[in-house]
């Protein structure tokens, strides 16, 4: 508990330390809310007026400071283009966002069970081979090339899927899912190979283990001891470290939901970096770093619980 | 395409049915959505709108929702004439007009658009501590006076012949007072204003659903019900979509779909000549394009009928020129294209003193159709004695570095106007807000006040050839295209396209 | 390392594993094409009579937007992918490993202090850091190498620093430090040497993601400027394509995902022969 709770407040000057990077970055790009949003037929004066509403001619450091202090009460800020509060915005960008991963997920478990657990029974074979191959080739598609190939064959030559937008769970779930399928696939692809690491890595331990042995010396056939009792007991482990693993997911998420116009936090987070909005861009990467960080520290936790093979190691 | 309930049944139904085929029933539902589509039109817009209060609209494809949801005091036909709209006017002087509005006019919200309201919303347009970009829009407005329930006054410091036409854009906008104040800050979402539409739901990135307004005062839209506005930046998934039925409009088609497009019966394009120009910016403060004979000689080199074609593939027009054949009384069609003559640039830039290849950079957006122009244009300078980089940018720097002059060669396109002043004030009168260039000539600078001030169209034709000519022989920009407005639909669907690329949509119907 | 493990040459280990031969085999296929580059010069030569020309005998790969030879570009364009993925992965490993070992084998505030630096950088999600880098200090081949540097830099960091602290434990080091060596001449003799080879395979996992990264940044044109061709702004300049010439899309992205997967293929193939806990 004491090292728990020693993590944690280890994570706050790593935090602090974020919001300042990103501060400095985006306030050394040229252009600034302003000028993003009027545009190339602003007016001088409208755009003195606005600069000052927004503090943006202070110093830098207090206007970080002003910022800074806003949110240790709590409050996010609202975003200078579209007005509305920062939390509110990135509270409706989280759901797509969660909505998308989670099938990504599904996606990858498809990919690499079957994959995972081929190449765990029939270990350093031709299977094993091919099976990891596949993975690592789901790794290697850069997303975005993926996406648009994804677009040109089933929204294009076969206009089967839509090729981007979201369209809430609850509203139409059966439009929910066809506009789910191709950024799930794409992001899902990349995920695979990891998963699939996963899962070879705990079928091996498992199909070691006593009562595989057992199972195996009473007689059942191997077909079914490797798909059932084995992979039922290795289904949890890795689906909750896959699961864990999605933080570190957030760079496929950018380019997946631009690609797909995905209305999620990463877009929400490119398209506010472009237009220079900073109480978005600040709000978005302190909320998914510190997502981030706490998954890592879940993760880091759980580890030791689950995974066989840091368990033998110890 | 038919409600959202109605497809939600349908896809359970067959997902409980199970033994269908994945593309049948895919296509299965898209009949349907085309068999119910009569009362919503769909349309595919090329960016989700930031805000949709005219106050503080800067983006150009937000305008295909304002002009839809809020009505204007006046209006201009797809030709440039002015009739009214919300308001008559009247000008018993150079320095007044008088506005009346219709008898009993209603927001959205049931709030009255008398004088007054009229008032308030011109007042908040002016006022510098509201910060409204449709400030400069209003040039020498002096004040807004209230004379009758629903009468009231503009009064100008200097004569202002461009006034009306600014009413008919976003500057003439008419917002329910009342929600202003009551929304504050959540006004940009939920625009109230008094147009044929309005607001019923705004999903961002996804979809924005107006639905028809029964107070409006022509009478509520007959032939649809609701229109539902998709943000789908990507221009082949724009036409993706109209092909399979999902969108029965689409704005911004790509110039290289126009002829394929033009065999598919299903389906339309439309075309007409923008109001804009597509030019790029000379430096003329620092070298190397503070010397003429340098700038001449860059506009020598490149060849505006090449663009024409690569990257515009034969859409719209070559420009040689600031105004645009959709202004015909403005547009001087005898303007000699100043391009595609390596030996002259080469010459004038010897004149010019410069031995070795002279080095430019070339500014632009990410946008793959300006760095498309780009090469082309530093490829043929290349060839004729410039040695030229490429510098991408991303869009929201780019005022940034007009501003600033920071750059030897910019891009700096421009949506256009009806009046001609409109494409020429502020980009070439000294201290203009759109001098990029910093272009500096007296004589161009008084001819240009003088032509925004009179009214007679023959006089002030005259007087823009002039200027054009004064323009484009100092080579203050680079002029390359006149864009086209291209837009394509359903074959059935019948609407009109306006040459500032706004799809108004209260008359549209399916036949 | 085991006694086993060292017998044979590396590489000679690395063919016989079929995975890493594979990867060894489309590394050296893109090297070679990088290599060749200069024997087909038409990359930047552009040709407006012959724009969009579909595939055949005198372009292989067909033509782009404008006129340019496909061929051409993606072996210039394989120039720019070694290039900006080796430095960047180079300059990361050159200072975050000296990061980390420093910080793992001196311990205490120092370690304190670096690492939680290198934290920082690690909580931000890496694409987005590269895009601001890039969009800060302009687009250009040296800013992206400089960008994709700093994305790299915390991951060998960490990687380093975990290889000091296990190995300051070790009596051989324990012993060197009783026998009164400098801490730097201790670091640089006796730690380096065995800290590097998990540090190498992370690099060359790493090269992967970086040469994604580049193609992704040029691909939003912050990136690689034209008309230099990368393959990120290759398949930049196709997607207006897609319906007119698909072709323009299949090639430069089929070349990123080969010679990713090459360098991916060689990384789990080091791994297994060079880190012996996985």
């Amino acid at each position: 508990m004491r090292m728990i709770a020693g993590r944690i407040l280890a994570l706050l000057p790593v935090l602090f330390g974020l919001c300042v990077l990103s501060f400095l970055l985006l306030a050394a790009v040229p252009g600034d809310p302003v000028t993003a949003m009027l545009g190339l037929e602003a007016d001088p004066i409208a755009i003195a007026a606005l600069r000052a509403r927004y503090a943006l001619d202070d110093p830098l450091p207090l206007r970080f400071l002003a910022w800074f202090w806003q949110v240790l009460q709590g409050d996010l800020g609202r975003s200078i283009q579209t007005g509305r509060p920062v939390t509110a915005m990135i509270g409706s960008a989280l759901l797509p966002t969660l909505q998308l991963a989670l099938a990504a997920l599904v996606v990858s478990l498809l990919i690499a069970i079957p994959a995972g657990v081929v190449a765990a029974t029939r270990r350093n074979g031709p299977s094993d081979f091919a099976a990891s191959l596949i993975a690592l080739c789901g790794l290697s598609l850069p997303s975005f090339w993926l996406g648009i190939l994804l677009i040109m064959g089933f929204s294009i030559a076969l206009p089967l899927l839509p090729s981007s937008g979201h369209v809430p769970f609850l509203a139409d779930p059966w439009e929910a899912l066809r506009h789910l399928a191709l950024p799930a696939l794409t992001l899902g692809a990349a995920m695979a190979a990891a998963t699939m690491r996963m899962t070879r890595a705990t079928m091996i331990e498992i199909l070691s283990a006593d009562y595989i042995r057992t199972a195996r010396a009473k007689g059942l056939p191997g077909r079914r001891v490797v798909w059932r009792h084995a992979l039922r007991n290795a289904l949890m482990p890795v689906v909750t470290l896959v699961g864990l693993q999605l933080g570190q997911l957030m760079g496929g998420v950018v380019v997946t939901e631009s690609v797909f116009s995905w209305p999620g936090i990463g877009k929400l987070t490119v398209d506010a970096i472009f237009a220079r909005d900073f109480p978005v861009v600040q709000g978005t990467i302190l909320v998914t770093a510190t997502l981030f960080v706490l998954i890592n520290l879940g993760t880091d936790l759980l580890y030791t619980v689950l995974d066989p093979r840091l368990r033998s190691r110890r | 395409m038919n409600t959202v309930t109605d497809r939600g049944a349908l896809g359970r139904r067959t997902l409980l049915a199970g033994a269908v085929g994945l593309p049948a029933l895919l296509s299965a539902t898209r009949g349907m959505a085309q068999g119910a589509a009569a009362r919503t039109l769909s349309i595919g817009v090329v960016a989700d709108p930031v805000t949709l209060d005219p106050a503080f609209s800067g983006s150009f494809f937000e305008n295909q929702v304002l002009y839809n949801l809020h009505e204007t005091l006046l209006v201009a036909a797809p030709d440039g004439s002015i009739s009214p709209g919300l308001a008559s006017f009247t000008q018993p002087d150079p320095l007044t007009y008088v506005f009346t509005l219709k008898p009993n006019l209603t927001f959205h919200d049931g709030t009255v658009l008398d004088a007054a309201a009229a008032k308030a919303n011109i007042d908040r347009y002016l006022d510098p501590a509201v910060g409204s970009i449709r400030r400069s829009d209003f040039g020498p407005v002096s004040g807004v006076s209230v004379t009758a329930p629903l009468s009231f006054e503009i009064k100008l410091s200097a004569p202002y012949a461009p006034l009306p036409l600014v009413l008919t854009n976003r500057a003439g906008m008419m917002v329910s007072p009342t929600a202003v104040k009551a929304l504050g800050a959540d006004f940009a979402a939920r625009a109230v204003g008094c147009g044929p539409w309005k607001l019923a739901s705004w999903t961002k990135n996804s979809e924005l659903v107006l639905e028809k307004f029964d107070g409006y005062w022509q009478g509520a839209p007959a032939n649809f019900d609701r229109l539902l506005f998709r943000p789908l930046p990507d221009e082949t998934v724009r036409l993706a979509n109209l092909r399979s039925g999902t969108l029965q409009l689409i704005d911004a088609l790509p110039p290289q779909a126009v002829s394929g497009l033009a065999r598919e019966a299903a389906l339309r394009v439309s075309q007409m000549p923008s109001l804009g120009f597509n030019a790029f910016a000379f430096n003329c403060t620092r070298p190397p394009f503070n010397d003429v004979r340098v700038r001449q000689a860059f506009t020598a080199a490149v060849d505006p009928e090449v663009v024409q074609r690569v990257v515009y593939f034969n859409t719209g027009r070559p420009a040689h020129g600031p105004l645009s054949p959709a202004v015909p009384w403005a547009f001087d069609a005898s303007l000699p294209n100043r391009g595609n003559n390596p030996a002259r640039a080469q010459a004038l830039l010897k004149e010019a003193g410069a031995s070795a290849p002279v080095p430019v950079t070339i500014t632009v957006t990410n946008s793959p159709a300006m760095v498309r122009i780009a090469q082309i244009l530093q490829a043929q300078a290349g060839a004729a004695g410039f040695k030229v980089e490429l510098r991408q940018i991303d869009p929201t720097s780019l005022i940034t570095v007009l501003r600033q002059r920071d750059f030897d060669l910019c891009m700096a396109p421009w949506s256009g106007r009806y009046d001609p002043d409109g494409n020429m004030y502020a980009y070439f009168t000294q201290g203009g807000p759109n001098n990029f260039a910093g272009y500096d000539n007296a004589e161009l600078t008084a001819l240009l006040n003088r032509a925004r001030s009179l009214s007679d169209q023959g006089e002030r034709a005259a007087l823009y050839k002039k200027a054009q000519g004064m323009v484009t022989e100092d080579c203050a920009m680079l002029f390359v295209h006149f864009d086209a407005i291209i837009q394509a639909s359903q074959a059935k669907l019948q609407w009109t396209q306006y040459p500032d690329a706004v799809l108004r949509l209260y008359g549209a119907r399916m036949t | 390392m085991s006694a086993i493990a060292m017998r044979a040459p590396l590489w000679l280990r690395l063919l016989r594993d079929p995975r890493a031969a594979l990867g060894l085999g489309l590394v050296a296929l893109v090297l070679l094409g990088a290599l060749a580059a200069p024997l087909l010069p038409g990359a930047e030569t552009p040709d407006f009579m012959a724009t969009l020309a579909a595939p055949d005998a005198t372009h292989w790969l067909g033509t782009d937007d404008l006129g340019r030879d496909t061929l051409s570009r993606i072996l210039a364009g394989a120039r720019v992918s070694l290039l900006v993925g080796l430095c960047s992965v180079g300059a990361a490993l050159l200072l975050g490993g000296t990061i980390g070992l420093v910080a793992g084998f001196f311990g205490g505030w120092v370690d304190m202090v670096l690492m939680r630096l290198m934290d920082v950088l690690l909580a931000f999600p890496g694409i987005l850091l590269a895009l601001g880098i890039t969009a800060a200090l302009g687009a250009s081949v040296t800013n992206t190498v400089i960008a994709i540097a700093v994305v790299n830099l915390p991951v060998l960091a960490r990687v380093a620093r975990g290889q000091a602290l296990a190995l300051r434990e070790l009596d051989y080091v324990k012993a060197q430090r009783a026998l009164g060596f400098a801490p730097l001449t201790i670091l640089w003799r006796a730690v380096l040497p065995n800290a590097l080879s998990p540090i190498l395979v992370q690099a060359s996992v790493l090269l992967a993601a970086s040469i994604i990264t580049e193609s992704y940044l040029s691909f939003l044109g912050l990136g690689v400027q034209p008309p230099t061709p990368s393959w990120g702004n290759m398949l930049r300049d196709a997607i207006g394509f897609l319906d007119q010439a698909p072709w323009l899309a299949w090639f430069p992205g089929l070349a990123i995902f080969l010679t990713v997967l090459g360098f991916n293929l060689l990384g789990d193939g080091l791994r297994d022969r060079l880190d012996p806990r996985d």
